[in-house]
């Protein structure tokens, strides 16, 4: 092998180390949802859980994500470009800048290819607490959630799921299933307008018992 | 027609312009959309999905006729996409024995056998991926180990020079994946401001200036042989075919690109030399734009920015049926229809840029190609840029001095997607 050979199979390999170390460098510091205020103006890394998400004319989306383990812990994510979809409950690796926008924190992605799905939602459902959906179920009118509270005031075919003071009406679907006074359970199912009461509940075919 | 006719000319000039993508293209036609569709319906009287759908019309025409136009700076200048950069190989040795003009017209052969195969295949394909076959899961998940055989075979493909071009060609492909490990991760950033990724530069030096620095100082470009060419139809069958299906898979698996279906087309080969290689490679890109198309219609999956822009333009109907949805069946004639022309467009050009490139020193061209390349690397992707660029042609040029093929330089981009699918 030639001198001039070696030097450049040298400079490839020493090369090929630089740019590895200027990717672990320049990679976006790993963050918590719960640090978010904390690194303004910095590109972070956050690993999320997917609430919702709302397409913007612009080509664009705002998604709304929450801490894997603390699911009051939420944040936005606001993408430039986003032709995919990203379902709710799905487990996503989120890249981007922090910045503030009407006085809120979120993350600032130009596209779709700064999430990148590390798990799908095997439920396809939104994950919601009870108080969520008591306070404003026409916001998930028609969609599949689960929530998880206390079963009261059970009676044939429905009952009060209950947890922090509030409430939802559950009609269940299989009656054999109803739970008995007490019972903490989980429940999933579709938010329904009852036209002739003028009420939301939630519809669903089964409640597991916790 | 008309604008499948503009689609035409902006995937001519995204063909030309190495580092000019008909992503970029797309995404400025998506960004107009809004404008062109208002103009269009009060100026014409057309309805405003028939507008949006004139506005897909071009940008797929334009995907279509890139591919065409793409092989004429691969094969004339050595300036890679990242989907033409294995036809570098052939369409240059192709150049130095004076048929480049063979080699461009042995590559639009390719392209529009690989949209008419695609088109013709399309039906077939979706019964097999989508109800009632249903395989597309399973190819989905079975893709991480279909890319490890593949790089396996590659590696001991080496195996008939000596066991060890076979521990040459492991080194080589250890190094060219990890070097794609790190790099694909960096953000590059034009000084312009343009819209940018450090594939150009990657394969600019992998492919592009490694071949012309490793041309020997005495080489010469002969003069170029601008008479009709005779296909052997047997071969060149069998080449379009290989390469749609190979492209089919590029068109409907995420994360997989035309560089890795060129290597599955190559293995799908007997006889393979550097014609039919120009043609299995050809026909891999020009498929995988309609497969792309027929992709996005059955899962509403958009596999390339083209079909991203399509998605964000008119509403994808899911074929669920026998027959596709109308704006498939549209988009499909506005592709065929850039294939046609764009397939008589190149040979003309590839004539004219024959006829005027071996009058040209060598030499001083050469210099000249690389540092316009390096001026594009700079303009795209800035100084991170270039130094990616200087270790890329660095590894470039590895294969020639061991004495193996440069397809092992495929695992820039084979390794970071084993990786990413399996972990």
């Amino acid at each position: 092998m030639r001198k001039i050979d070696l030097f450049i199979a040298i400079f490839a390999v020493l090369g090929t180390i630089c740019l590895g170390a200027i990717s672990h460098f320049a990679s976006p510091e790993e963050a918590k949802v719960s640090q978010i205020p904390l690194l303004e103006g910095k590109a972070v890394e956050i690993e999320c859980v997917v609430r919702q998400m709302h397409r913007l004319d612009s080509g664009g989306a705002i998604i709304s994500a929450r801490d894997p383990k603390n699911g009051s812990q939420r944040f936005s994510i606001f993408l430039e470009q986003c032709s995919s979809d990203f379902d709710f409950g799905d487990l996503v690796r989120a890249t981007g800048k922090v910045v503030k926008y009407n006085g809120e924190f979120e993350l600032y992605a130009l596209s779709e290819k700064s999430l990148h799905i590390i798990r799908e939602s095997a439920s396809k459902s939104a994950s919601l607490w009870v108080w969520e959906l008591a306070n404003n179920p026409g916001e998930y009118l028609g969609m599949a959630v689960e929530v998880s509270g206390v079963a009261n005031d059970c009676g044939k075919y429905s009952f009060m799921l209950e947890s922090g003071g509030c409430g939802i009406s559950v009609k269940l679907q299989e009656p054999e299933h109803m739970p008995v006074e007490g019972d903490d359970i989980s429940v999933r199912g579709q938010v329904i307008f009852d036209q002739e009461c003028f009420r939301y509940y939630l519809g669903v075919s089964d409640a597991v018992i916790d | 027609m008309p604008f499948a006719a503009i689609g035409i000319f902006f995937g001519v000039v995204a063909g030309l312009l190495p580092g000019l993508h008909p992503n970029n293209v797309a995404l400025m036609l998506s960004s107009l959309a809004p404008s062109i569709i208002l103009a269009l319906s009060s100026f014409t009287g057309m309805t405003q999905g028939a507008a949006a759908e004139m506005v897909c019309a071009a940008i797929v025409s334009c995907a279509v006729s890139n591919v065409f136009f793409s092989y004429l700076p691969s094969t004339f200048i050595g300036a890679p996409d990242p989907e033409t950069a294995l036809s570098i190989l052939p369409g240059h040795s192709m150049l130095m024995k004076g048929d480049g003009y063979k080699a461009v017209s042995l590559a639009a052969i390719g392209c529009i056998g690989g949209v008419v195969f695609a088109i013709l295949a399309v039906a077939p394909f979706r019964f097999i991926i989508g109800s009632p076959i249903n395989l597309g899961p399973a190819i989905k998940s079975a893709t991480p180990y279909i890319l490890i055989a593949i790089s396996i075979l590659l590696i001991l493909s080496e195996y008939g020079k000596g066991a060890k071009r076979v521990a040459a060609a492991a080194a080589v492909f250890a190094l060219a994946g990890i070097f794609g490990i790190f790099t694909l991760e960096i953000s590059v950033s034009s000084p312009f401001g343009l819209a940018t990724t450090p594939l150009f530069p990657i394969f600019t030096g992998l492919f592009g200036i490694s071949t012309m620095l490793g041309s020997s100082q005495d080489a010469k470009i002969p003069e170029q042989k601008t008479d009709e060419i005779n296909v052997d139809a047997k071969i060149a069958a069998k080449s379009i075919a290989t390469g749609s299906i190979a492209g089919a898979f590029v068109g409907f698996l995420p994360g997989l690109g035309p560089s890795q279906a060129t290597i599955v087309a190559n293995f799908g080969q007997k006889k393979f030399n550097a014609e039919s290689a120009m043609v299995s490679l050809a026909a891999v890109c020009s498929a995988d734009s309609i497969f792309a198309l027929a992709t996005l219609f059955m899962t509403g999956s958009a596999r390339s920015g083209a079909m991203t822009a399509v998605a964000e333009i008119i509403p994808v109907e899911q074929w669920d049926g026998i027959l596709p949805p109308n704006s498939m069946i549209i988009l499909a004639m506005s592709a065929l229809l850039s294939a046609t022309a764009s397939y008589f467009l190149v040979r003309i050009s590839a004539k004219k840029f024959a006829m005027v490139f071996s009058k040209l020193p060598y030499q001083k061209m050469s210099r000249c190609i690389v540092i316009f390349l390096i001026a594009l690397v700079w303009i795209f992707s800035g100084w991170l840029g270039l130094f990616i660029l200087a270790v890329s042609t660095a590894i470039g040029m590895i294969p020639p001095m061991l004495g193996i093929k440069r397809s092992h330089l495929m695992a820039v981009l084979i390794v970071p997607i084993i990786i990413r699918l399996i972990f």
